[in-house]
């Protein structure tokens, strides 16, 4: 069994576990990238009806109260702005992530979008007829943000992704600002 | 000679990678929107594999540009990677301008169709300008 020895940390480790890391971290990256595509799917221009439910959510079962005075003020007013902003930024998250390209950059934009999220749907629980409750589970969020992070920390998109196979060729002051958030 | 120059291989694998991506796409979404009896430019689209939505239109276009993206990965050819790259960003306006007037959204696409041009074309545009040609 090789081993070899991972450059920024020091730690010794084998072939195969480097091999597996790099395979974890490229399955997971394609899998966030995955979800936020998809949650581009069902925000459906140019009304954005379902959204708006969603983004008004907070104000009937707040988590945040900072947040919901953001969005009485400042999203609610201007909803088709930031629902066109929305819409574009998750879609470009999906493509980026997917194929792992300036993966640090939108691992962090990831990062921030999941917060809003948290702060919209986190309590959301309503009881139907039958009596049953329909809820959030809101560990799902703090798992958003969690593989974010890591997503952000491994320079994910190295392992398996576009920055691995174009990082060493960006030159000049654009490339340096590439290497920077791949 | 660095890193990057003893492995040229490596570009041309992520286009032809990102080249089959969208002829899965465009085959699939071509195939299943017109088994579904969809019309060419239908402005609604049809679910591909729970993964995007296009009209058969669209489902060509991705298709097509796919193919030229092949070329350009199998040749090396920095041209045809870069014009199959800026083709996908045009369809992906094209499915932002369908979103705003739904009678322009012939590709048949929303959110996810939008983020798989914007995948393919921004990762061929990324590749293109460092894309050695065929030895």
């Amino acid at each position: 069994v090789s081993v070899s020895v991972d450059a920024r940390s020091g730690v010794p480790r084998t072939t195969a576990e480097a091999r597996a890391t790099a395979i974890g971290l490229a399955a997971l990256r394609i899998l966030i990238g995955w979800i936020w595509l998809h949650e581009a799917a069902w925000k459906i221009p140019p009304r954005f009806g379902v959204f708006q439910s969603w983004v008004e959510r907070p104000l009937e079962f707040p988590v945040f109260a900072p947040y919901n005075a953001v969005v009485e003020a400042v999203i609610l007013p201007n909803f088709l702005l930031f629902a066109w902003a929305v819409f574009l930024l998750e879609a470009a998250l999906g493509a980026f992530l997917i194929v792992g390209l300036a993966t640090r950059l939108w691992a962090a934009i990831g990062l921030l979008m999941s917060l809003p999220i948290f702060f919209s749907v986190a309590n959301y629980s309503v009881t139907g007829e039958e009596g049953r409750t329909l809820s959030e589970w809101p560990s799902a969020y703090y798992m958003m943000i969690a593989i974010h992070l890591l997503l952000l920390l491994a320079a994910a998109g190295r392992h398996h992704g576009l920055d691995g196979v174009l990082r060493d060729r960006w030159t000049g002051r654009a490339g340096a600002l590439l290497r920077r958030v791949s | 000679v660095s890193r990057a120059e003893e492995r040229p291989g490596d570009v041309r694998t992520a286009v032809l990678c990102l080249a089959v991506l969208g002829i899965v796409a465009g085959v699939a979404g071509l195939g299943l929107a017109l088994a579904d009896g969809r019309p060419l430019l239908d402005t609604s689209g049809t679910r591909v594999l729970g993964w995007h939505h296009t009209s058969p239109f669209g489902g060509l276009v991705i298709a097509v540009l796919s193919g030229v993206a092949l070329v350009g990965g199998l040749r090396g050819s920095r041209l045809l990677a870069g014009l199959a790259g800026s083709g996908y960003l045009l369809a992906a306006m094209a499915v932002v301008a369908g979103g705003a007037v739904r009678e322009l959204n012939v590709l048949g696409g929303t959110g996810s169709t939008l983020s798989v041009l914007f995948a393919l074309g921004a990762g061929l545009l990324a590749c293109a300008p460092v894309l050695a040609p065929k030895r």
